[in-house]
């Protein structure tokens, strides 16, 4: 899954990934493990996160080839 | 590094304690109750009584190790338990006993967690059943022996498949069964065997199985949510 979290979290005021953690109540490492694409949050999550961004789900996080298989 | 909240101060005091203890009595197992702490957080995340304390990527790890961590156990367990009995030690009971509570433990907690209470319970007093006719006819010594000896657990196997289309009524003859059970092993049981222990596992593994069958049977399940333009319908 590709994910477009780092790049948003600059966009909106450089978030440091502990501040935008805080705002979702996740630890820094659950952010840290989203962005290098080692963790695909849960639905609820990824809408805190847009929410919290200011963007949409599918902004954030694309499907790819795959994650079809 | 650590998360000082509450669950963290929670374990540390049981850490100390557990130290003070060992520290006045030289026992092993204050220390191997060291796992109280190390396991109280996944633990009670995974009862639902401290989410707000573990977030989801922490409980998907603790999800995923402790799945290998309980096969480790079993297969730790099954080794041990091989060991002793090539011994012709009867120490050996002890690992059957941890590896039928600790599936039994998984399995009954996978069915409540599932909230699919009805079939669950049905799965659950069908099992129990097959087990306990399984367990009586290892102990028999004719055929006809086993085919009487299996006749208790089948007689629990059917009133599981009765549960399907009777929820409520076999809901309260499997507590009560459960009852009578129990109430067999502890007079007729103690009797024939007076291991204390065995007894205890017995009455855990008939006991709390065929009771939470009985109370899913009781709840039945949660309501479904409505799909949109069902309404009416």
């Amino acid at each position: 899954m590709k994910t477009n979290l780092r790049r948003f979290r600059f966009e909106r005021g450089e978030l440091s990934q502990q501040q935008l953690a805080e705002m979702v109540s996740v630890c820094r490492q659950t952010i840290v493990s989203i962005e290098r694409g080692d963790y695909a949050p849960s639905v609820k999550l990824a809408l805190m996160l847009a929410a919290k961004l200011d963007t949409t789900v599918e902004q954030l996080f694309q499907l790819e080839e795959k994650d079809y298989v | 590094m650590f998360k000082t909240d509450p669950i963290f101060w929670g374990a540390s005091a049981v850490f100390v304690l557990m130290l003070a203890l060992f520290a006045g009595w030289h026992y092993q197992y204050w220390l191997a109750l060291l796992i109280i702490p190390a396991l109280l957080r996944p633990t009670m995340a995974s009862l639902g009584a401290a989410r707000k304390y573990v977030d989801e990527r922490q409980m998907s790890l603790h999800y995923r190790s402790g799945n290998v961590g309980f096969a480790v156990t079993l297969l730790m367990c099954v080794f041990f338990l091989a060991k002793l009995e090539l011994e012709e030690n009867h120490d050996f009971e002890y690992f059957a006993a941890v590896i039928v509570v600790g599936v039994a433990a998984k399995a009954l907690f996978h069915v409540v967690f599932s909230r699919n209470y009805r079939e669950g319970a049905t799965k659950i007093i069908l099992v129990s059943g097959l087990m306990i006719a399984l367990f009586s006819i290892m102990d028999a010594r004719s055929v006809g022996g086993m085919l009487m000896s299996a006749l208790p657990g089948l007689a629990v196997a059917g009133i599981g498949l009765l549960s399907i289309r009777y929820p409520r009524p076999v809901g309260i003859l499997s507590i009560l069964a459960a009852g009578l059970l129990i109430l067999l092993m502890v007079t007729v049981g103690q009797r024939n065997s007076p291991s204390w222990w065995g007894l205890a596992v017995g009455v855990l593994l008939i006991g709390v199985p065929l009771v939470t069958a009985g109370v899913c049977l009781l709840l039945g399940d949660p309501p479904a949510a409505e799909e949109p333009g069902m309404e009416g319908k």
